[in-house]
């Protein structure tokens, strides 16, 4: 009920003079100043408590419905989005630590609008997270830090900052440690903020730095065991992954919104654009990877729940592959455009350019499509087809991929780093089956594709040997290619899982999923040529009424929560 | 792909597993595998260990977090471990 509620706001706040009027928030981009007044209003109508679990006073119970709140934001402005969702971010590894004295603490400040950042990476170190040198070494009544982190999102303007602080001198997986710090409680002098850097996408964010000069934190700053902070971290991260590929959504909502209304007023030779099947094609290309990007979201989102020790590998997928489909999206988009998107003068459209800067930086952030491929790869052989489940049977993924299905409550201490199956992906067979038993659109025999695909990726999976260092290229090729078959598996699985919406608009003869197994089988390299006609049927539906809100499940404002 | 082991092992058994183990991991390393040498000097990062604690999963029928091979980071220290890991999960 309330996301309605927050649609509507937003659509308010989007109004010229409102505080996400296009052109103020344009102002703010050019003159690289923090979108404050949209941020504030964000906290007015009370969306950190979204950021904060209901175990802990929060309104944070299921994951789809925050993402469909920060997707909300993000399909306005990006930059916005991620300014002020920073804050779950910042405070995952408190929420993932199980210490619930310090979160219920944390939990507190998030609702009362505090800011709190994520203070990972250190200047030169890279992605590497056991390369950090800040250190924290205990004192009298704590622990004293000393070192930089930079660069870091909303470093400056944020109270808390949550930092991986070396603890043991040698480092290593168990040299590392999780800290809370109330830059408002630390002595002063002892805390110096890094200037904030100038950025080609995001420009209006606090992407700065901090660097504590021995700082004093109290014993209880410290969150969870001393070791004990790459897991947390790492786990922290499964979630925060997932909102990122939300921020994605966002920004390839608002990037569709442009597409259509370009195509319906711009006119060639007299006619209008989109008479131009290439036109259509484009567009409905960008369409389908739009839906693949949700279809895999959704999944994910709901696996937190339903399979949360699978998260190690279903965050990495979704954050590699998510934001790499709306990029592609994006470029489709700006094909269309032309010119336009990127003429900052001209109404509408100039914000293109400033959509694909701002989400060029989520692909970056939280781990680069690089780094969550390599995370994959490395996973890859625990993976192989066949190789003994080691978790109990849950419920079937077709019941909790189900719309209105109840949610089994978040629990933290399930996330784990070594995901041993892949329940999603597991599906496959099944679902292919339900949907051979009630085909649509011919959408069975891309599914059947898929399935060959998929048998191919999982024989050469079992002759995968992990080796130790850098992840040979071959297997990166091959953990993109599980990423398709994870993306095509979560697609298959939402269909079956959703039979009351099979006559709806975009779901009538199985066209988004039509749409997305194209979209997959390309991805694979086994294009089926029978598909392409697809593309066109969702250029014209982006035309239509329907195009309004391309969503699986319609508008966020007809999902009642 | 290594056949689970059923039976009793012994420490010196497990030690040599992991010893080989180690060594197919890292196919360039041209001097023997010390099993007081820690893992992650021969290149098995946070990261590797994912699948090397996978490995000791299917070999010994238990369950291996890959934390275990960060707490316990020597072949020698990770034998011990496991053993009695072993014998708890199956008692």
């Amino acid at each position: 009920m309330r996301r309605a509620e927050f649609v509507r706001e937003v659509d308010r706040w989007s109004k010229p003079d409102g505080p996400f009027d296009a052109a103020l928030l344009t102002a703010y981009d050019d003159a690289e100043s923090f979108p404050g007044a949209a941020c504030a209003v964000l906290d007015r109508w009370g969306l950190p408590a979204y950021y904060v679990p209901a175990q802990y006073g929060g309104r944070l119970a299921r994951f789809d419905e925050m993402h469909a709140l920060l997707r909300k934001v993000a399909s306005e402005d990006v930059t916005v989005a991620v300014a002020h969702g920073k804050t779950f971010l910042g405070a995952a590894s408190v929420w993932v630590s199980g210490d619930d004295g310090a979160a219920a603490q944390l939990a507190r400040h998030v609702m009362a609008g505090e800011a709190v950042a994520w203070g990972l990476t250190e200047p030169d170190r890279g992605s590497d997270l056991l390369a950090g040198e800040l250190t924290a070494t205990r004192d009298a009544s704590g622990w004293c830090l000393s070192g930089r982190k930079w660069p870091v999102n909303n470093a400056t303007r944020g109270r808390f900052v949550c930092v991986l602080a070396r603890t043991d001198p040698g480092g290593g997986a168990r040299g590392f440690s999780v800290f809370l710090v109330d830059k408002q409680a630390a002595s002063s002098g002892s805390v110096r903020h890094l200037p904030k850097m100038p950025t080609h996408g995001i420009r209006g964010a606090d992407i700065s730095g901090v660097e504590f000069r021995d700082t004093h934190v109290p014993a209880d700053a410290l969150i969870g065991t001393v070791g004990g902070g790459l897991e947390l971290v790492l786990k922290a991260l499964q979630l925060t992954r997932m909102a990122c590929a939300a921020l994605s959504l966002g920004a390839g909502d608002h990037a569709l919104r442009l597409a259509r209304r370009f195509l319906s007023e711009r006119r060639l030779h007299g006619r209008p654009f989109s008479d131009l099947p290439h036109a259509r094609g484009v567009a409905g290309r960008a369409v389908a990877r739009l839906l693949l990007a949700e279809a895999v979201s959704y999944a994910a989102a709901r696996a937190a729940h339903e399979v949360p020790e699978e998260l190690s590998v279903v965050s990495a997928i979704t954050k590699a592959l998510v934001p790499t489909l709306i990029q592609g999206q994006l470029r489709l988009v700006g094909e269309l455009l032309g010119a336009r998107g990127f003429l900052t003068g001209v109404e509408g459209y100039g914000g293109f350019a400033k959509i694909e800067r701002d989400h060029q930086v989520v692909s970056i952030f939280d781990g680069s499509t690089w780094v969550n491929r390599s995370a994959l790869a490395s996973s890859l052989p625990i993976l192989r087809p066949g190789r003994r489940p080691a978790t109990a049977a849950g419920r079937p993924v077709h019941e909790w991929l189900r719309q209105d299905a109840d949610l089994t409550p978040v629990d933290p201490l399930r996330l784990g780093v070594m995901a041993r199956g892949n329940t999603v992906l597991n599906s496959l067979d099944d679902s292919v089956a339900r949907l051979a038993a009630d085909p649509r659109g011919g959408a069975d025999h891309l599914a059947t594709r898929l399935l060959d695909a998929f048998g191919e990726v999982g024989g050469d999976i079992a002759r995968l040997r992990p080796v130790a260092g850098p992840v040979p290229t071959a297997t990166m090729r091959l953990a993109e290619r599980y990423e398709w078959c994870f993306a095509g598996a979560a697609a298959l699985a939402l269909w079956g899982a959703n039979p009351k919406h099979h006559d709806r608009h975009v779901w009538r003869e199985a066209l988004w999923l039509r749409g997305c197994l194209a979209l997959v089988l390309e991805g694979l390299g086994a294009p089926a040529p029978e598909a392409t006609g697809v593309f066109d049927e969702l250029g014209r539906l982006l035309l239509s009424d329907e195009g309004t809100h391309v969503s699986l499940f319609g508008t966020s404002s007809e999902v009642s929560a | 792909m290594t056949q689970p082991v059923s039976g009793p092992i012994t420490l010196d058994e497990l030690q040599s597993w992991l010893v080989e183990r180690v060594g197919e991991y890292v196919p360039d390393l041209d001097e023997k595998v010390d099993p007081n040498q820690e893992l992650g000097e021969y290149g098995l990062d946070s990261v590797a260990v994912v699948a090397f604690a996978a490995d000791v999963e299917d070999w010994l029928g238990i369950r291996v977090e890959p934390s275990a091979v960060w707490d316990h980071p020597t072949v020698t220290q990770l034998a011990k471990f496991l053993l009695t890991e072993r014998e708890q999960q199956a008692a």
